[in-house]
């Protein structure tokens, strides 16, 4: 019980000193890096959580595809960020200001909800949650199932098309 | 409770990666960070809809998830390209740059 408490709060330390890392970054290169380390850290909390599936998916998908398209963009679009961070000081009081206001919201919300959260003990040793997922998408969630696809296959197309080069 | 780790633990982690990434959204004008901000919203959202649904022991709340994976890459995907695009114009990639809808 330890151990988990110790694996769970390096995890989580790690992935919000990461998050911080990635925001207060100048270069975008290195955000990638920051937020590549994040998704990790949020795979190992899957893990702990005895989701190996997601756990997998996480890291092919999130850590390995979708940085690997951010690094790329970093490096095509090469741009140097001096007075990149916080230099619109309009914007970024009334930033400050929606912040706080969320930040209230949710910590309210997260009180209030945890308290009328009954206490259920999943034992640690529970059945893989992985069949029950696939009997999830693949009955109850057909639909949406299908949707995800066509919204893929659009999303292809259409980025095809933006990134298409002019005729001029 | 999972392995004596109370719910409010997750849901806090949950919580304050959503805040990172919303402060990221809103302070940062470099558009690949504010579109890594969003994923990292998204992935916010996935820890507590993993444990919720060990939580429960159901299997939809990694259902859900696993829907939100499949849109953070297509969302991912298509900003970039959006990104990409812009910087042929010969501009940074900048949040105030994308003016093409404004007038």
């Amino acid at each position: 019980m330890l151990l988990a408490y110790i694996g769970f709060s390096l995890l989580a330390a790690c992935a919000i000193a990461s998050a911080l890392m990635m925001i207060a970054s100048k270069n975008s290169l290195h955000s990638a890096g920051f937020f590549c380390a994040t998704l990790i850290a949020t795979a190992g909390i899957y893990l702990q959580l005895h989701s190996e599936l997601l756990f997998v998916i996480q890291l092919m998908l999130f850590a390995g595809c979708i940085v690997a398209l951010f690094t790329f963009a970093s490096a095509f679009t090469n741009f140097e960020s001096e007075g990149d961070f916080g230099s619109m000081l309009r914007q970024r009081k009334l930033a400050i200001v929606v912040w706080v206001i969320a930040g209230i919201q949710i910590t309210a919300a997260m009180v209030i909800g945890g308290k009328s959260l009954p206490g259920r003990i999943a034992s640690p040793q529970a059945a893989p949650l992985a069949p029950s997922m696939g009997d999830a998408i693949f009955r109850s969630y057909l639909l949406p199932f299908e949707m995800t696809s066509i919204l893929v296959v659009v999303a292809l197309i259409g980025a095809f098309v933006a990134a298409k080069r002019r005729a001029s | 409770v999972i392995a004596g780790i109370p719910a409010v633990v997750y849901m806090f982690l949950s919580a304050a990666l959503f805040t990172i990434g919303v402060a990221g959204v809103l302070i940062r004008r470099n558009l690949i960070v504010v579109l890594m901000s969003i994923e990292l919203i998204l992935n916010a959202a996935n820890i507590n809809l993993v444990y919720f649904s060990r939580h429960w022991d159901s299997g939809n709340g990694e259902a859900f998830a696993v829907f939100i994976l499949a849109v953070a890459a297509v969302e991912a995907i298509v900003g970039l390209g959006i990104v990409l695009a812009l910087r042929r114009e010969h501009k940074k990639p900048l949040a105030e740059e994308m003016d093409l809808l404004k007038w």
